[in-house]
């Protein structure tokens, strides 16, 4: 074991002397940071910008409207009609608006409706105490106010004679409809919000209760409706993520691609998993706000473009560490030694993890970092998982980091390759070459495998088994966690393979693969 | 001269190699004792580098067992390890690291070797002054003394050297002999080096070993070797070679080797020189020296290997 180490000691003085080593890591490192810090910029984030409904903007309207509109009241009509009973006469007044049927009337009927809803705003809301850009129940209620009032105007054009008991229905839900829209927006009263939306989605037969479960839900965490716009938006895409999971387990399928299919065994406890975690996050108020939502995607740009430069490096050791000591007979030096030859091999081994592993670490630090000062740390959530039925967490920068090693077993493979064909020859070159070409070759492949379907032999292509990310991190997607493909030089696609066949078919890969090498080394002659 | 009494520090025996249909080493067995410098004399592809190969572990004999300070190689491969030191062909390492650090990477791989050790066998190669230079700075003489200077690092029972004084100044060459006799005589290293230089073998070697085609043919001392060598040679100096020449034909005639202006070569025993002047001054011819030419040992290793020239 002391030997291993001392050996192991060696390996890393001799890659710690070699300038390659550090120009590729200094290169690694530089796009990191710029990649991770400039991800949201490049990817054009737009700013999130809400109608500016401002009581300057109201009068502005109102005026115009009003300008136009001259006299609002001669679009109001009055009509009455008589019924004769027997005995009786009864007299029924009734109030409508009629604009006419010119094209003229449909301008007038907006500037109208406008201006109604003006004028009744101008004059009992608040504006000072609740700026209606800011939080999205003024938004909301404000939108939902305004669609009750202009169906309360078309539902006056009805003429009196027209009116029946179905209109009569409708025209009370409406007016409900209205008067808790009118009381969310002037009250700022969220209970209220959800009763008008609730009404809002009874009155058509064809609804969803998504939206209505999600408000209230809403309602529940943001009870005095004070969250930003963009914070309530961003609750909102958790929530349809949570209700839509719930909905699947509910049903015991999933929608998609038009149909529905039953739920898998294991989809199911990812769906069950991904429902306790947003519990969870719901719970704690454990998630990104809307404008950083994209911090962990940063990280994962900046980690999977470092990468890039890792592998070759890693390429260039793994490639150069035994064929470059036989090329210059350097290798005599640890021959002569004292050491049984499988402890170099193992010493050199482990000194090439360490130089990846230690790459790996750090540009997963330093896109953290970069993120964390520019965006935030509080961006950078936790990675939640479910175990023994309660929710746990591990934090961001470990779950990173155990994302790219988890998406870079290709790499490993790749390295490994190059280190196989490294202890049976002394030609580095080729090494490092022939395990490039095999990098790109797969990635071709890949792309003639797509055009061709899938098929069962496939599943035992190394291309199929490679991206293990989107099966050890299954429910990341249903947590609205979004996550960077992890192909390593091109977006992969997920293939149905269990975790536990790619993972024994990796496990293969990797003993054949260390056998030759080992056999190439360790028992052939050093000539 | 090895004492043969006490337990040998390296044992070959059966030692076998082949490549391909090829026999690079054939069934060679031999004891390399502890104050000793061996010498292992071949030509080109005789199988010297190999059979070192074999011992030091960078090739895996077919057959035979190779016994280091009395631990089987196959068995106690570290420990066996341990006691043997060398380099073979040229002495690579790492070159763009220095020297100092190179032996301090090699120091690690064996049990307690200091810092003052590394600068003892500096000095001892005379290197100390340029130890901290990269070794891709260094000459190839420079090279072969750093290589000394790690083999003699952790003071092996055994030292072996595959064609040391490669790439070395004349003193160089000298000092290697110094080094490799104190190790031998005075710290009771056993000591094998070789070489197909005898010239060099006859300076340093106490005994040597002949090897021709992967058989180890003969293990003699330099004594032994050349009185292998048949009759000497006497060189006669005269005014008038031809006419001695004529002189001497009658009784001599086979045995005229060389005719120069003014000398003559004749291969006799020592017995006969006394007679054959008298002849000479009896045929009235002048004399004006009489030397004896020291028997080449090169024609005694020619004789030995056969004309070993013939590489296949
Ligand atoms: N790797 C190999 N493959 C095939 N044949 C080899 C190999 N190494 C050596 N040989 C053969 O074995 C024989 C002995 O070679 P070796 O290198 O031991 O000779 P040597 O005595 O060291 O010669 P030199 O004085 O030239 O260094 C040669 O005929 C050579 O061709
Ligand atoms: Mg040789």
């Amino acid at each position: 074991m002391s030997k291993i180490l001392a050996l192991y000691h060696n390996e890393m003085i001799k890659f710690s002397h070699q300038l390659l080593v550090w120009a590729l890591i200094a290169i690694m490192s530089v796009v990191t940071i710029l990649a991770s810090t400039f991800y949201v910029k490049m990817n054009g984030e737009e700013e999130f910008v809400m109608d500016q409904v401002d009581k300057s903007s109201i009068t502005a309207s109102y005026d115009s409207a009003k300008e136009q509109l001259g006299d609002p009241n001669r679009f109001v009509k009055h009509s009455t009609i008589r019924i004769q009973t027997s005995s009786d006469v009864i007299e029924l007044f009734s109030t409508y608006y009629d604009f006419g049927e010119d094209e003229e009337a449909t301008k007038n009927l907006y500037n109208y409706l406008n201006m109604s809803i003006c004028s009744a705003m101008l004059v009992n809301y608040d504006f000072d105490k609740y700026p209606i850009t800011q939080t999205a129940l003024s938004q909301n209620a404000y939108a939902e106010y305004t669609l009750a009032f202009r169906s309360l105007i078309y539902h006056n054009m009805t003429p009196f004679g027209e009116r029946d008991s179905a209109w009569y229905d409708e025209y009370c839900l409406i007016n409900q409809e209205l008067e808790f829209a009118r009381s969310a927006l002037f009250n700022h009263n969220y209970k209220d919000y959800v009763e008008a939306i609730k009404l809002h989605y009874s009155a058509y037969p064809i609804t969803d209760t998504l939206d209505i479960q999600i408000q209230s839900r809403i309602a529940e965490v943001d009870v005095n409706g004070e969250m930003s716009v963009s914070e309530t938006l961003h609750l909102n895409e958790i929530l349809v993520n949570y209700f839509i999971a719930k909905d699947c387990l509910l049903k015991g399928a999933e929608f998609s691609g038009g149909s529905y299919t039953p739920l898998t065994e294991s989809r199911r406890a990812d769906l069950e998993d991904a429902v306790q975690i947003l519990d969870y996050q719901l719970a704690h108020h454990s998630y990104a706000s809307y404008e950083n939502s994209n911090a962990s995607q940063s990280v994962m740009f900046g980690i999977s473009l470092g990468r890039l430069f890792l592998i070759v490096l890693a390429i260039i050791i793994a490639g150069s560490s035994i064929s470059n000591e036989l090329a210059t007979g350097s290798i005599k030096s640890l021959i002569i030694a004292p050491v049984k030859r499988w402890k170099i091999f193992v010493a050199k081994l482990l000194a090439i993890l360490t130089w990846i592993l230690g790459g790996g670490f750090l540009i997963t630090l330093l896109s953290t970092i970069c993120v964390g000062c520019t965006q935030g740390f509080s961006s950078l959530l936790p990675y939640f998982y479910v175990s023994g039925g309660s929710v746990k967490s591990i934090p961001f920068l470990l779950f990173a980091f155990l994302y790219f090693l988890a998406s870079s077993i290709e790499m490993l493979v790749y390295v490994l390759v190059a280190f196989v064909i490294s202890c049976n020859s002394k030609n580095a070159g080729a090494a490092c070459g022939i395990s490039t070409a095999l990098i790109m070759s797969g990635e071709i492949i890949n792309l003639f495998l797509e055009g061709y379907g899938r098929h069962t032999w496939m599943d035992f292509l190394p291309y199929y088994n490679m991206d293990i990310t989107s099966k050890v991190f299954s429910h990341l997607p249903l947590c609205g966690q979004q996550t960077l493909d992890s192909g390593l030089l091109s977006e992969s696609s997920p293939i149905g393979l269990s975790l536990g066949f790619s993972t024994i078919y990796l496990i293969i890969l990797t003993i054949t693969l260390l056998w030759i090498a080992y056999d190439g080394f360790v028992r052939k002659d050093i000539q | 001269m090895a004492d043969q009494s006490i337990e040998p520090a390296l044992i070959i025996k059966d030692a076998t190699k082949t490549f391909g249909k090829k026999t690079a080493v054939d069934h060679i067995s031999f004891d390399l004792f502890p104050g000793e410098v061996f010498g292992f004399l071949g030509p080109n592809g005789a199988g010297k580098t190999t059979l070192i190969k074999m011992v030091m572990g960078f090739i895996r004999p077919d057959e035979g067992t190779i016994i280091i300070n009395g631990f089987n190689r196959k068995t106690h491969y570290e420990k066996a390890m341990s006691s043997i030191g060398g380099i073979v062909e040229n002495p690579e390492m790492y070159a763009n690291l220095s020297a100092r650090l190179n032996l301090k990477m090699y120091a690690r791989l064996h049990d307690n070797i200091s810092d003052e050790r590394i600068n003892e066998v500096l000095e001892m190669v005379g290197l100390s002054e340029r130890a901290d230079e990269a070794i891709r700075k260094f000459s190839l003489g420079m090279k072969q003394r750093i290589g000394l200077a790690q083999s003699l690092l952790h003071r092996p029972k055994v030292l072996i050297l595959d064609e040391p004084t490669n790439g070395l100044d004349p003193a160089g060459i000298h000092q290697l002999r110094d080094i490799l006799k104190h190790c031998a005589h005075e710290e009771g290293v056993a000591v094998m080096v070789s070489s197909h230089l005898l010239s060099e073998m006859q300076l340093m070697c106490d005994r040597i070993g002949i090897i021709n085609k992967g058989k180890l043919l003969q293990i003699c001392s330099i004594e032994e070797l050349m009185n292998q060598a048949n009759g000497s040679i006497y060189r006669i100096k005269t005014s008038d070679p031809v006419r001695a020449k004529k002189i001497l034909s009658e009784s001599y005639d086979h045995s005229i080797t060389h005719l120069t202006a003014d000398t003559l070569d004749i291969e006799i025993d020592e017995s006969q020189i006394n007679e054959c002047v008298r002849v000479l001054i009896n045929g009235g011819s002048d004399i004006l020296g009489v030397q004896k030419v020291e028997s080449s040992l090169e024609e005694a290793f020619l004789e030995i290997t056969g004309g070993g020239i013939d590489i296949e």
